[in-house]
């Protein structure tokens, strides 16, 4: 091991060296909007001259090292005007570019086509990029603009259905993706189990997932990396968005601190139906609680040139209850500093807090209720670096440090006065990553992301750790021995080598193939064994009985423009993964509050594959995309489906989704979504078994997702009437009318079989539509 | 789950529109097993152990008995009880002479099939089993949870010291056995699962309750009879399976999976069969509802 990270450090050590040539200047800065400061990511850099460039990072930054001369610099960003400038580079420069927006744009309307070859020739793989405008046009489910559900429309991104919590990215797990919010994880992302994403789209200014080709600096999860960065708030006036729609209702209030210098921005929602509903209730139904909400507010100063701090959070909770009660949610909360130490290094530190939470209690008699809770915090630092060398290198190094705090069960019952405590002991982990990258131009054609990440996980007392012994495969392993761990003592460890790297081959400006490979490893995993993920699933680390989950990626690309203007963009990217270590449960096992579940998991393998078409439209009245994915994701475990091959139950072959958008004139706009999937796998009995009156299914074959569910197709329509804004007015507003499931299909979620309600002998398979009706709605937005 | 279920529910309430419609669907063909319905206790009276043999999912057919097998009980003591099938219905019975019964706390009963040239064996025992103190009720209005007003009913038993006995109960109204799915209720020592921390306590209160059904209260006159009865840890899980393969719907259903069985082919690499041999030491109580406010 020592050996291959020597080897490894020398390796990169010798392309940088390679890559270090004469004395140049440095010209680098920020770009932002010039209507609000908004700092704008991934914002173009041409240098004319010399045809080369850059784009600016995720916090704005951009930077360039030329030899000494005169050249022509072009800034430009999709939906801005560009602004072209002329420098003398004699010294190292400082150069804050403020973009405005387009003037032809209407408001939150236009995709207008961005530097004609950033996407052929970025390194970068297995990135889909949506922009805010966009998500805002994509037909949703009462009306509600929504993150999640705009990236389960982009290739490789599935769900298992309506209502499901999370999304599955080239068929891995929900809890394989790693979301985050301003660098914060958020463990669940949903509101209402999956109907509605955490994130308020009025808060959101970008949002990024990355499938493959993971750069070095990420790591935690093996599937996928979902960047969401929030908006700064306005930075020249005082500003007002807000919707009323059918479930929630947003406000979101932005504004400078000091003009310039310094801005906030605090977004609300609330759903209203339980308000809505409160006359109509019987008096019975009027102590019910129905609701969920989420505050997110961000605020950023400019301590000098090179300083800025941003201080940003999250609170979100859903609201159950009748005669019980039920909450859950998420609280993120992040400081983040940037600091320039020179026009070539940037430095992008980040401490953050994040937890989810729920609370359940049944019973308001003191003699008997129960109360049951459980809970993951962290705490993290994340010290980034970027280093500028030259125009063809940039490197980027860093680190990690996540100390994890489990509280896998609280529960206290009471039965006629005796109190019972059941509540299962904390667990603390530390996991730690430090990496170096680099992004090097290696000729004019090619260019290549490199790096290398060495990540390490201590699962720490104080803790109680349980050998198990021996069992046929698939049934429960019982604990044969315990040992007792103290406070900080160290119970396993683990550590992993995770190199990453992409190429990018540019066969001409229009056209370029790319490669990748990435190794990621995953030391927290999502207990859940049901159909959909639940808001009371654990989470729970790696310990000396659960290994790491590892991922093996390697994916090839093909990537063309087609146009004049980019009218057109086309890819077709390739896939395959190896994934080891990953857990599975026996029949029967016992996921809540039970301190031997790690007796109840399973370990096996998984294999992914596919393909993934995309055809994107840029230009024109008519826009949008289609994106169709070809796939297989199995699993082999152990004592499951007699030790054969099964697919995972988000298993698609085929999943197809097309958006498209029309603007018939500045007042009306409309657009359309199709989605068609096939049906997820689930496993149909054989047989029945008649006992004690009963007639319980059996699978006599002992398969596993032995059928598949009915294909699943819907369009969803919706239309955007913007009236025409008045004269030096500032208020103005728009009605967005969608309709969801336009053409009523009964897509089913799920198949199950049960004993007539009537005739306990007469059988029956039901299915089960999450939707079966038209869902229209009408949401109202306004800007001050 | 079951509360995750209703919250789903008011969910789908609020969105409006969830369906669930009987469709037909072709399943493969799996082997016919034999099956084990058998369930002896310490009370008197005629014990019955039910064979018969699993058919296609939809088969609605009468149940296909099993035949022409030989069915034993064994005792630790030795004992030996045959059972016959006199009616040629797959029900092997064993009547008692002289008020002679199988079942005794802490007795194991081996169970010995040889059928169509196959023998299965099966061993279980009794457990201890707490008396019932009472059984108490009281008027209850209707609400949300209770859609017409009557009579809640709850029984009221402590668990005895010693973790990991485990329980069935049993409810009867008006003399009929309550069976619906809901219906089968176990207990860890007196809570609902392993792990819970609950032996030597009072059950817990949604044992207690379940003897009474939210959607159809009691009413006056009626009868409410309910038996406790002492499983193994096993059939605690068998049961626990069971139940949840019967009610696997919904969003948050669990693959399906076979349940448990306790019957063995003494040849391994011989037919499997399915099914239950269980036995049971019982308490029995009954009361008759009166009117109450």
């Amino acid at each position: 091991m020592k050996h291959l990270i020597q080897k490894s450090l020398f390796l990169l050590l010798l392309c940088l060296a390679f890559a270090a040539q004469a004395q140049k200047f440095s010209l680098s800065g920020y770009i932002k909007d010039a209507n609000d400061g908004e700092e704008l990511i991934g914002a173009t850099v041409l240098v004319k001259e010399l045809a080369t460039g850059t784009t600016s990072n995720v916090y704005g930054f951009y930077s360039l090292t030329l030899p000494k001369g005169k050249y022509t610099i072009t800034y430009s960003f999709v939906g801005y005007q560009s602004i072209v400038k002329t420098i003398e580079l004699d010294a190292n420069q400082q150069a804050n570019i403020e973009l405005p927006a387009e003037e032809r744009q209407i408001e939150g309307v236009e995709i207008v086509a961005e530097d004609e070859s950033q996407d052929i020739r970025s390194v970068q793989m297995s990135v889909n990029k949506l922009e805010m405008r966009t998500i805002q046009r994509i037909p949703t489910l009462l009306g509600e603009v929504d993150v999640i559900r705009s990236i389960q429309t982009l290739p490789g991104v599935s769900t298992v259905g309506e209502g499901a919590t999370g999304f599955n990215v080239r068929g891995g797990g929900i809890d394989q993706n790693l979301v985050l919010l301003d660098e914060a994880p958020v463990y669940n992302s949903a509101h209402l189990f999956g109907f509605f994403s955490v994130f308020n789209p009025d808060a959101v200014k970008d949002v990024k997932l990355i499938k493959g080709g993971i750069p070095a600096q990420y790591g935690g999860r093996i599937s996928s990396l979902l960047d969401v960065r929030m908006k700064e708030g306005n930075k020249k006036r005082f500003e007002m968005n807000g919707g009323i729609g059918a479930i929630f209702s947003r406000l979101t209030l932005e504004a400078p601190i000091v003009k310039d210098k310094g801005s906030f921005i605090i977004a609300a929602r609330r759903s209203y139906i339980d308000i809505l509903a409160k006359p109509f209730l019987t008096s019975d139904l009027k102590d019910s609680k129905f609701y969920f909400y989420d505050v997110t507010a961000k605020a950023n100063y400019e301590l000098g040139k090179k300083d800025k701090l941003f201080l940003s959070g999250y609170f979100g909770r859903d609201v159950f209850g009748s005669g019980f009660e039920f909450n859950w949610g998420n609280a993120t909360a992040s400081l983040r500093w940037s600091h320039i130490f020179n026009d070539r290094l940037f430095l992008n530190s980040t401490a953050f807090f994040s937890s989810y939470d729920y609370k359940i209690g049944f019973g308001q008699d003191s003699r008997d209720n129960f109360n049951w809770g459980a809970e993951i915090k962290n705490y993290s630092i994340k010290p980034e670096f970027t280093y500028y060398l030259n125009t063809n290198n940039t490197l980027t190094f860093g680190g990690q440090s996540i100390l994890y705090e489990f509280i896998p069960g609280k529960a206290v019952g009471t039965s006629g006065g005796s109190i019972s405590d059941v509540s299962l002991e904390n667990k603390t982990s530390l996991e730690t990553g430090i990496y170096i990258g680099n992004e090097q131009k290696v000729s004019p054609k090619i260019s290549m992301q490199y790096g290398l990440r060495w990540s390490f996980f201590n699962y720490l007392g104080a803790i109680t750790a349980y050998e198990y012994g021996t069992a046929p495969a698939g049934t429960r392993r019982e604990a044969i021995s315990e040992k007792k761990y103290g406070n900080w003592e160290n119970v396993t460890t683990y550590n992993n080598l995770e190199p990453r790297f992409a190429l990018t081959y540019e066969i001409n400006p229009k056209t370029s193939i790319k490669a990748s490979y990435n190794r990621t490893t995953q030391y927290i995993h999502l207990i859940s064994n049901s159909a959909a993920s639940l808001p009371v699933d654990v989470w729970t680390p790696s310990t000396n009985n659960i290994k790491p989950q590892i991922a093996d990626q390697v994916a090839l690309g093909f990537f063309k423009n087609l146009g004049e203007q980019k009218d057109y963009e086309f890819s077709v990217e390739a896939y395959y993964k190896d994934l080891q270590n990953q857990v599975d449960y026996i029949d029967g096992a016992n996921l809540f509050l039970n301190k031997y579940l790690e007796g109840d998991l399973l370990t096996g393998k998984g294999r992914a594959y596919g393909l993934e078409l995309y055809l994107k439209k840029n230009s024109g009245k008519l826009n949008g995309w289609i994106s169709a994915t070809i796939s297989r994701s199995e699993r082999q475990v152990e004592g499951i489906n007699l030790n054969n091959w099964y697919p995972n139950r988000f298993d698609k072959l085929l999943s197809l989704n097309a958006i498209l958008m029309y603007d018939l004139n500045e007042k009306w706009n409309f657009s359309a979504n199709f989605t068609l999937g096939t049906g997820t796998p689930t496993t149909f009995p054989t047989n029945r078994i008649e006992f004690d009156g009963y007639v319980i299914p059996q699978n006599s074959l002992e398969t596993r997702n032995n059928y598949r569910i009915p294909i699943y197709h819907r369009l969803d329509l919706s239309a955007t009437y913007t009236p025409k804004r008045k004269e030096g007015r500032r208020w103005h507003g728009h009605w967005v009318f969608s309709i969801y499931n336009a053409y009523n299909r009964r897509n089913p979620f799920s198949i199950y079989f049960r004993q007539n309600q009537n005739n306990p002998n007469m059988t029956e398979a039901v299915r089960l539509a999450v939707f079966g009706s038209i869902i229209p709605s009408v949401t109202y937005n306004f800007k001050f | 789950m079951k509360t995750l279920n209703f919250l789903f529910f008011i969910s789908i309430l609020l969105l409006l529109s969830s369906c669930e419609d009987v469709i037909q669907v072709t399943l493969d063909q799996g082997a016919s097993q034999l099956t084990v319905d058998g369930w002896i206790t310490d009370q008197a009276g005629v014990q019955t152990i039910r064979l018969i043999k699993t058919k296609p999912y939809f088969d609605n057919s009468p149940a296909n008995p099993a035949n022409n097998a030989s069915v034993k009980v064994t005792d630790s003591d030795g004992m030996v009880y045959d059972f016959t099938d006199s009616k040629g219905d797959g029900n092997y019975t064993w009547t008692p002479k002289n008020n002679e019964k199988i079942g005794k706390i802490g007795k194991t009963y081996t169970l010995n099939i040889n059928f169509e040239g196959e023998s299965y064996q099966a061993v279980t025992k009794i457990g201890r089993v707490p008396a019932i103190d009472s059984i108490g009720y009281e008027f209850q209005e209707k609400t949300l949870q209770f859609s017409k007003e009557g009579y809640l009913a709850n029984f009221y038993a402590t668990e005895p010291k010693g973790s990991g006995d485990c329980y069935r109960i049993k409810s009867y109204r008006n003399g009929v056995l309550n069976n619906k799915i809901r219906d089968i209720v176990i207990a860890y020592d007196a809570g609902t699962s392993d792990g819970a921390n609950t032996d030597g306590i009072l059950y817990i209160l949604p044992l207690r309750r379940s003897i009474s059904r939210p959607d159809s209260l009691y009413q006056v006159g009626e009868t409410v009879k309910v038996e406790l009865l002492s499983i193994t840890e096993d059939a605690f899980y068998f049961f626990s399976e069971a139940r949840n393969q019967l009610n696997n719907g919904g969003l948050f259903a669990r693959p399906p999976a076979n349940v448990r069985t306790n019957i063995k082919n003494v040849n391994p690499n011989g037919k499997k069969a399915t099914g239950y041999f269980g036995a049971s030491a019982v308490s029995t109580s009954q009361i008759t509802i009166q009117k109450r406010k």
